[in-house]
């Protein structure tokens, strides 16, 4: 089971590193959506798959960060790209911290939800009004930076080359967040959703890990914000809007929550949906609304979760064939464990 | 080493206590039975201020508690083993009894999980085994032992043997009464199983809506069938 998840990864991270080789500039951009969605997606779900927590506003913090670093880059205050996606980070962890120390003491449910939609919203319309952020035209020809290593200089004003950064910027952070989820951090966070007080019961400061969690979640969003200015080459107001906010929730929901990697391929199938139905003019948010509909009907615990039920349904039905069966079944188990 | 003075508690405006006192000595070992719904899980909860809003002395060690949160007091000594077991269902039986390492009083270090899990024979065999995985007498071994692992100076066990089969039952009062001696552990029980509260305890508070009705020992309360039958029979 192991080998064939290591080799699905790889193959995924081969599809991902190459798509510059054999796709066109439409796809490659979407590539690069896929990719900024995704760091923000798992971000968003540290909250509510480990931590349980939901943020209805977490485009905010999002926005925070690819304003910033839109805003330094069209200035060309000359700081190196890697630095102000930290600060990008910086500076959604600090909102996220602020956030956090107001919100976080007083509720944890869906006045959460609501209060942080709220200061969404209301940050949506503060860089609305603001002239030194474009106003509602937003921030507009957004230059592309060179990456500044030191030992080495990489121009990343072409698609391919700032997409081939994306890749990596994107891997590190997920790789990070991987480390955060499964390590002892991720496990009490986890304990914390399943049942706060039976976590505080074993002397663990919970309302200190929750601030931790919205932090770290706060920050990865400003990085995603960080990672997609440069990319889209704009940033508008609508990136604090509440249907960005939405994004991440579908796609957890859609993945699966309650696994690590399941806003992951929300993500990547939410994209896939919308692009196929890109032509379906006028029914292409309907098609999308059903097939949402239908998966989380017929998958509540997410495409994830889906696949974890039928692989368990399959190693079932091999071990149940037994070993009277095994002449018959033998090699049908065998094609079934190395399908799973 | 605990000493609750006058402790009034409401859940809203429902007030559950009224003017509750005990004492629990250094090393004591403490059973308060009651019907169902006589106030023992609040009582419980509000000692480690986790709920109820309490309003009385909760001295530990001679230190008025306060407002202290729920973890410091965990960290200051105090364990609490719920009385819906609640034990991780998303992590094995040895890492269950690991997490008690946040448990421990400042400067000591929690007992090794391996060690812990020898003096509860039925849990040898499950020790990888996911907590969710385990039936409802084996998590409330998993649950004591993780709360001793943590080496409090109390442990608070709320209705341990509800739902328990006997046999389960009559191992679980051995466990407990062999880990609180080898740890040197004070014990403060709530339960309505009077065999299993006699076997682990010596002194017994018999709780009744909210009120303390009896307080001494067991040889007393048995001379005193009139309490038995009033406040214990069903």
């Amino acid at each position: 089971m192991r080998l064939i998840n290591t080799v699905l990864f790889a193959a995924c991270l081969a599809v991902m590193f190459t798509i510059p080789l054999w796709a066109d500039q439409g796809i490659l951009f979407i590539a690069g959506l896929v990719l900024v969605e995704m760091v923000f997606a798992l971000s968003w779900n540290l909250l509510f798959g480990f931590t349980g927590l939901a943020s209805f506003g977490h485009a905010a913090f999002f926005a925070i960060g690819a304003y910033l670093c839109g805003y330094a880059l069209r200035a060309d205050i000359g700081a190196p790209f890697l630095l102000l996606i930290l600060a990008a980070g910086v500076a959604g962890a600090l909102a996220a911290v602020l956030t956090g120390i107001v919100l976080l003491r007083r509720t944890t449910g869906i006045h959460l939800a609501i209060f942080t939609l709220a200061l969404a919203e209301i940050l949506r319309i503060l860089v609305g009004y603001s002239t030194a952020l474009g106003r509602e035209d937003g921030l507009a020809s957004i230059p592309r930076p060179s990456l500044e290593l030191g030992f080495a200089s990489f121009d990343l004003a072409s698609g391919e080359a700032y997409y081939w950064f994306l890749c990596i910027a994107a891997s590190v952070i997920v790789g990070f967040l991987w480390l955060i989820c499964h390590g002892p951090f991720g496990r009490i966070l986890v304990s914390i959703r399943q049942d706060p007080e039976r976590t505080t019961f074993m002397g663990i400061n919970v309302p200190a890990y929750r601030l931790a969690a919205f932090t770290i979640s706060g920050a990865t969003s400003g990085m995603a914000g960080a990672l997609y200015a440069p990319w889209a080459q704009i940033v508008t107001p609508e990136s604090a809007h509440w249907i960005h906010s939405t994004q991440p929730m579908l796609a957890s929901l859609l993945g699966g929550a309650q696994s690590f990697w399941g806003p992951v391929v929300g993500t990547v199938l939410f994209s896939i949906i919308n692009y196929s139905t890109r032509n379906l003019v006028g029914l292409a948010e309907l098609v999308i609304g059903v097939v949402l509909l239908v998966i989380v009907l017929a998958a509540p615990s997410g495409v994830v979760g889906l696949v974890h039920e039928l692989r368990r349904r399959l190693t079932a039905r091999v071990s149940h064939a037994g070993p009277g069966a095994e002449g018959k079944a033998g090699s049908k188990g065998k094609f079934v464990q190395e399908a799973a | 080493m605990l000493t609750v003075e006058n402790l009034t508690a409401f859940y809203g405006e429902s007030q559950i206590l009224h003017d509750v006192s005990l004492a629990v000595d250094n090393g004591g070992r403490v059973a308060i039975v009651g019907r169902n719904g006589a106030g023992k899980s609040t009582l419980f909860k509000s000692i480690m201020n986790a709920g109820p809003r309490a309003v009385g002395k909760i001295l530990w060690n001679g230190v008025d508690l306060g407002s202290t949160p729920s973890y410091k007091r965990v960290r200051a000594g105090l364990a609490l083993v719920p009385e819906d077991r609640r034990i991780f269902g998303h992590v094995t039986v040895l890492e269950n009894i690991a997490m008690s390492q946040y448990g421990v009083l400042a400067g000591e270090t929690p007992l090794d999980p391996e060690s812990v899990i020898q003096r509860f024979p039925m849990l040898v065999p499950l020790k990888d085994r996911l907590g969710g995985q385990l039936s409802g007498g084996q998590q409330q071994m998993v649950a004591v032992a993780r709360a001793i692992a943590a080496r409090p100076r109390l442990m608070m066990l709320d209705e341990p043997t509800e739902g328990l089969a006997p046999i389960i039952i009559e191992q679980l009062a051995k466990d407990v009464v062999t880990v609180c001696n080898e740890n040197e552990a004070g014990l403060l029980l709530s339960e309505q199983n009077l065999w299993f509260a006699k076997q682990c305890t010596d002194r017994v508070y018999v709780i009744d809506t909210g009120r303390i009705v009896f307080e001494g020992d067991w040889a007393t309360l048995d001379e005193n069938a009139d309490i038995k039958q009033r406040y214990l029979a069903v």
